[in-house]
């Protein structure tokens, strides 16, 4: 009975110790993401992991993090490097140029309201589960930032400044690869863009002019633009459902997509919907970055669409290549698209290069 | 040994929370499992492999439902509604199952009624989870939320390539401006069920119903853009009747 009881005592007063071990333990200061009205009274609460909750010193050690070029293999690049606030986080390359000069296949993707990701599948083919194992990767690709984990936190700890500030956000200063992402993690899950000029007016701070507001009505009506099954709505202000469709770019593909991951050919040429905020500042756009402009991605779908055996079936009227749109709704649509760009998020100066 | 003494202690605590279950006045919480077939046949995804009654070969690659006001009556003429809703997405395993918090009394029951949507009242409101989900009905048709999405692609022995229907049900446009709310309402007998204790019932839905009963649906006519389809929204209430029965009951 004793012995039982010492362990059930011990079990119980190391579970309790754990964040005390050190003694000098400093608990960093809860910053929990401050939810935007729009998003509290239409959508879920966003997903934060319990191992890893916001925190002021987390935020900051994270922001410092992503602009700092520490990370790569020679020092020249950062994540901002082709991740820039002033393209909504991505950059306006068709492919990303990585330390080496090697280019890659797929377009930078933007980061915004990604703790909003329900179900945490992250890249263009979902192949990274949860924002911090998505921050890992591109540290030690060959063809973007070409370091290891080994000399990345090498390189951390040996810096002047960056233990003191592990310490203040995790309770240690032992810098590890799981402690870098998640820093990594906590500043982008404060990426929040929610202040368009569409976000305003569904708040009643703002009013559309008749071109936007027929561009939503194309954008809503499933006999036009349909774009509202795949890509959000007033109700779902994310502006995309984070899952993935062939949306008709090809016949066939290069590029298996979320079917190379799963190994489903019934999943080959699917991309993830990528969110229609800020495509103001994204250009240029699809999973390759094929698209210069807003005005090819509009007539992709109301012309271009061409069939292949995964082809999405909201991709409708496939034989004359799509929904057929007039001039004048294509350029609604495209007025109405244009008011989801967030001049405010990518001018806040809490997401600027510290 | 002092261990099994605390075993003994563990096991009469476990008993006395177990037996609550046995007290006479039984109650019961109800899981809904909820099931697919073709014409008896579970149902696969992506690979045409279905042949409807008006003969295209057909695909199933998302099926999306949402089952509302689910309810037992009992034979003495009370009913308990099992509190909630559930969108089933055959690409979510967790959504195939579905657990209310309310508890059942113990009584016999006669029947099992469900809404197919949500009425016009439950449509009103405004759900997070749904919302998430992207499960909106647009406001140019009367807003709210959808029924059902069934979606693939369909070919004929004329066709030059395979092509896509999305078979979307939710409110039906008469006109700009009024809608019938067109929720399916079902009842379907039960043959004088008890429940000991926490049960499950199956409820299954028939795929190729959708397409045959009463009105033989032509995918030729009706593939696309059916949502403001006022005709198309009608017909798909009408199949909608005999579209679903119970399976197996584990009481």
């Amino acid at each position: 009975m004793k012995k039982l009881s010492l362990i059930i005592f011990f079990g119980i007063s190391s579970l309790s110790c754990t964040s005390d071990k050190g003694t000098e333990t400093v608990r960093a200061t809860p910053s929990p993401l401050e939810i935007p009205q729009l998003f509290a009274d239409n959508i879920l609460a966003p997903i934060i992991p319990t191992n890893n909750p916001q925190t002021v010193e987390g935020v900051a050690l994270g922001r410092k993090l992503f602009y700092d070029p520490i990370l790569s293999g020679d020092g020249t690049q950062s994540c901002a490097s082709c991740h820039s606030p002033q393209n909504a986080f991505t950059d306006s390359d068709q492919f990303s140029t990585g330390i080496d000069g090697l280019l890659g296949t797929r377009n930078s993707m933007p980061i915004f309201n990604m703790a909003w990701n329900y179900d945490e599948n992250f890249f263009w083919d979902g192949r990274a589960f949860s924002i911090e194992n998505q921050a890992m990767q591109p540290v030690i690709n060959p063809i973007e930032m070409h370091n290891t984990w080994p000399n990345a936190v090498q390189n951390l700890r040996a810096s002047s400044e960056y233990p003191a500030l592990f310490k203040a956000a995790f309770g240690s200063d032992q810098i590890m690869p799981p402690r870098v992402i998640q820093a990594i993690a906590q500043f982008e899950r404060t990426l929040i863009s929610a202040n368009s000029k569409f976000d305003k007016y569904l708040t009643n701070q703002g009013t559309l002019t008749p071109s936007e507001l027929n561009g939503f009505s194309v954008f809503m009506d499933e006999s036009k633009g349909d774009c509202f099954h795949c890509h959000g709505s007033d109700r779902n202000p994310l502006w995309t459902d984070n899952i993935f469709h062939n949306n008709g770019l090809d016949t066939s593909f290069s590029d298996l997509g979320l079917g190379e991951i799963t190994g489903d050919p019934a999943d080959n040429g699917k991309f993830k919907s990528p969110s229609l905020r800020n495509l103001a500042f994204t250009a240029p756009y699809m999973h390759d970055g094929r698209f210069a402009t807003l005005d090819e991605v509009i007539n992709h779908y109301s012309e271009g669409l061409v069939n292949s055996p995964t082809i999405d079936p909201l991709m409708k009227n496939l034989a004359t290549g799509g929904a057929q749109l007039t001039a004048a709704d294509k350029a609604d649509l495209k007025a109405f698209l244009l008011s989801l760009s967030d001049t405010e998020f990518i001018n806040n100066p809490n997401f600027q290069a510290p | 040994m002092k261990i099994p003494k605390i075993l003994t202690l563990l096991t009469i605590i476990t008993l006395f929370v177990s037996c609550n279950s046995d007290d006479p006045v039984q109650t019961a919480t109800i899981t809904m499992n909820f099931t697919q077939n073709w014409d008896g046949t579970a149902i696969n995804f992506n690979t045409i492999q279905y042949t409807n009654a008006n003969g295209e070969q057909l695909s199933v690659t998302r099926l999306r439902y949402l089952i509302s006001k689910m309810e037992l009556h009992a034979s003495d003429g009370s009913t308990v509604e099992l509190e909630g809703y559930n969108l089933i997405d055959l690409a979510n395993d967790n959504t195939l199952n579905f657990t209310s918090n309310t508890v059942v009394p113990n009584k016999t029951y006669t029947s099992f009624s469900f809404n197919f949507g949500f009425d016009a009242a439950d449509n009103a409101e405004n759900y997070a989870d749904l919302n998430s989900a992207s499960w909106n009905w647009p406001d140019m048709l009367g807003g709210g939320y959808h029924n059902m999405q069934l979606e693939g692609q369909y070919i004929n022995n004329t066709m030059p390539a395979a092509n896509t229907y999305a078979y979307h049900m939710g409110k039906a446009l008469v006109s700009t401006g009024t809608y019938e709310d067109n929720h399916i309402a079902i009842n379907l007998p039960l043959n004088n069920q008890t429940f000991a204790g926490d049960a499950s019932i199956e409820l299954k839905m028939n795929i190729a119903e959708w397409f045959k009963n009463p009105n033989q649906w032509d995918l030729n006519v009706y593939n696309n853009a059916l949502m403001g389809n006022y005709a198309a929204q009608i017909l798909m209430q009408e199949n909608g009747a005999s579209v679903f029965s119970l399976g197996t009951i584990n009481p």
